[in-house]
């Protein structure tokens, strides 16, 4: 073997060893709904006053290579029913549960209004100190946090989600102690604090006041109604139920939850959800201090198209646009940085610009 | 339906399965009259007992994809150095240990950067094949212990992916000797067989791995499962010239060439493929 066949060789081998690339992204066939007997009635764009070549650009843009690249599903409901979906990674992500991750924090604040509701509390002046006083240290301002305070991230505590959150999911102690420990560097109800303590200190809230984890209660009072069966909700180590993140659904079943809000609360003709908390919920409660953006409790607002929204990471969100009668799902890998999140509002400008 | 804190997984310890170590028990058992009949007694071509230390610097390109997570590669320089212990009699005996890293990247990430981590220790029992006038050609077992780590924080902030491997192949060492031996040209094979293999579950509950060196440590051992083609298939190889640089002291260039794609049914496929060059001295 002379030097130049075994250089021939050596270049084959490395030519040869090079890994190729796969699409992230099956393509693009419909974005018509299947019938899966889920409580979902079906419908098309066109039925439900919708500009349909508008709307199928929107869903091409998800499936595009270097948009939305870790994008699971788009799914958008109008007046009531499913007109569009798709599964741009994995069509059996229909039917998979997966971590909506932030846009828990908009749940566990429904939840408060079911509870309220269901006549547990009748305002959210309540303190949190006479929830569970045992929880608290000596500093007497953090015995006035109010339950508001603390579903309009304006709880004064320091927790830095980029330090804290980490340390909250590895507390072996009691969760709520430890959030509680942390220093309170505004005054309650001064300034908004975008973060994962205070929704967990909303869990806890809800966990006192209806004697059950947030869970059980979610499962009885929020999604046995809606006929949501597929779920699953992580809680910190002792037990309580992760207010901020990590509870885990199903596409169609996120959907469901917007129609809930739409509807005022009312589901088959049961009032779920206290209006008049939904109403205060998806109203500007603060605004935040990191982005200057509109905040209700644990819903994001946004004023130019009257709508409000669950954010979660992954660029995850659900919409809900009451003048539109809209609710856009639209799900991604739950744990990638911000920079491979995209531009949530291209999306929703897109599919609201849709509706006629 | 499930409701339930999932902080690491506390079912999925190494010991949680018995019949994979079995197999690889066996297979290790099967290598011991091997190693038994190599005892020097039954040379017939006696030499002296050589000794040889020698540590190599790699360097090169690497490049990966992790199918549990994207199916894109991720791509990057790798530098490891590895430490070399032969001893020769009319067997080559060596242990082997390495240390790898490699920073890696993709198109999509425009900040940040990805990393995998190798360490591995392994010792290789070569009996010799062929002995004619400039030709030596060993063959024969070796066992490998191999953690293959990546943490890809653009993608997923919180999980760590492996694909830990306790292996056991078959490997050959050709030697040809150049100016009296002095200098030789060689070509090192090494085939794994079979092996354990620890990866992730392609779906993971909970949001962030449990990142205690207890939880790492537990994890890293995840699920072990007995693999053999096709679900694995690796080749390393290297090829080298052995040259002196004083009258005592030896040293080694050539190149070195990795390849594994393992799965199994929990877990989707990590390919990974790596080109380096090396210098080594002896010790």
């Amino acid at each position: 073997m002379n030097m130049k066949s075994l250089i021939g060789i050596i270049l084959l081998l490395i030519l040869g060893s090079c890994l190729s690339e796969e699409p992230f992204k099956k393509p693009f066939q419909t974005l018509l709904p299947q019938e899966l007997n889920d409580g979902w009635e079906l419908s098309t764009p066109e039925n439900e006053n919708m500009d349909s070549q508008l709307l199928e650009k929107a869903f091409e843009l998800v499936y595009r290579e270097d948009r939305y690249v870790m994008a699971r599903s788009l799914l958008v409901f109008r007046n009531g029913k499913l007109v569009a979906e798709a599964y741009p990674n994995d069509p059996n992500d229909l039917h998979k549960i997966s971590n909506i991750q932030s846009c828990t924090k908009s749940i566990t604040s429904l939840l408060v209004g079911v509870a309220m509701e269901k006549g547990l509390f009748d305002n959210l002046e309540i303190k949190l100190h006479d929830l569970f006083p045992v929880m608290f240290d000596d500093n007497l301002p953090k015995k006035q946090i109010r339950l508001k305070d603390a579903l309009s991230m304006q709880a004064g505590l320091e927790f830095d989600n980029d330090k804290h959150t980490l340390q909250l999911c590895q507390e072996k102690n009691n969760s709520i102690q430890w959030i509680l420990s942390k220093d309170l560097i505004h005054a309650p109800g001064t300034f908004m604090n975008y973060n994962d303590g205070a929704p967990h200190l909303v869990s806890k809230a809800i966990e006192t006041l209806a004697m059950q984890p947030t869970a059980s209660f979610a499962e009885k009072y929020l999604f046995e109604p809606l006929g949501i069966k597929d779920w699953k909700w992580e809680s910190s180590r002792d037990g309580v139920t992760y207010g901020a993140f990590s509870l885990f659904l199903k596409p169609r079943d996120l959907g469901k939850i917007g129609q809930l809000v739409l509807q005022n609360g009312i589901w088959v003709n049961q009032q779920i959800i206290s209006p008049e908390y939904l109403e205060e919920a998806s109203s500007i409660q603060a605004i935040s201090g990191h982005n200057n953006r509109p905040y209700g409790y644990y819903f994001w607002i946004y004023p130019e198209w009257k709508a409000f929204a669950a954010l979660g990471h992954g660029g995850q969100f659900v919409l809900m646009a009451p003048e539109k009668n809209l609710v856009v799902v639209y799900t991604a890998w739950p744990y990638t940085h911000t920079q491979l999140w995209d531009d949530e509002k291209e999306l929703i400008a897109m599919i609201i610009q849709s509706c006629k | 339906m499930t409701n339930q804190r999932v902080l690491g997984n506390t079912n999925s310890s190494w010991s949680g399965n018995w019949t994979g170590k079995k197999h690889l028990l066996w297979a290790f058992l099967f290598w011991i009259p091997v190693f038994i009949h190599s005892k020097p007694g039954h040379c017939q071509d006696l030499i002296a007992l050589q000794k040889t230390k020698r540590i190599q610097f790699l360097t090169g390109y690497n490049q990966q994809k992790e199918l549990n997570l994207i199916p894109k590669v991720h791509q990057g320089f790798q530098f490891s150095v590895e430490f070399q212990a032969d001893r020769e009699l009319n067997h080559l005996s060596r242990f082997q240990a390495r240390l790898g890293i490699s920073p890696l990247t993709s198109p999509w990430e425009t900040s940040g950067f990805s990393a995998n981590l190798q360490i591995q220790a392994g010792y290789f029992h070569l009996f010799p094949i062929l002995k004619i006038t400039n030709w030596k050609i060993w063959a024969g077992p070796f066992g490998n212990l191999a953690y293959n780590t990546s943490f890809y924080p653009n993608w997923d902030e919180s999980h760590l992916y492996w694909a830990n491997q306790l292996q056991t192949g078959v490997s050959s060492r050709t030697v040809y000797g150049l100016q009296g031996q002095a200098r030789s040209l060689f070509w090192e094979f090494n085939l794994p067989v079979i092996g354990l293999l620890s990866r992730p579950n392609i779906e993971r509950d909970y949001k962030i791995d449990d990142f205690s060196f207890r939880g790492i440590l537990q994890s890293m051992h995840h699920q072990p499962k007995l693999i053999g083609l096709p679900h694995n298939f690796q080749v390393h190889s290297r090829i080298g010239y052995n040259f002196p640089i004083s009258q005592k002291k030896q040293a080694q260039v050539g190149y070195h060439f990795d390849h594994m794609q393992v799965s199994t049914h929990y877990s989707n496929q990590f390919i990974q493929s790596s080109h380096q060059i090396f210098i080594g001295i002896n010790l």
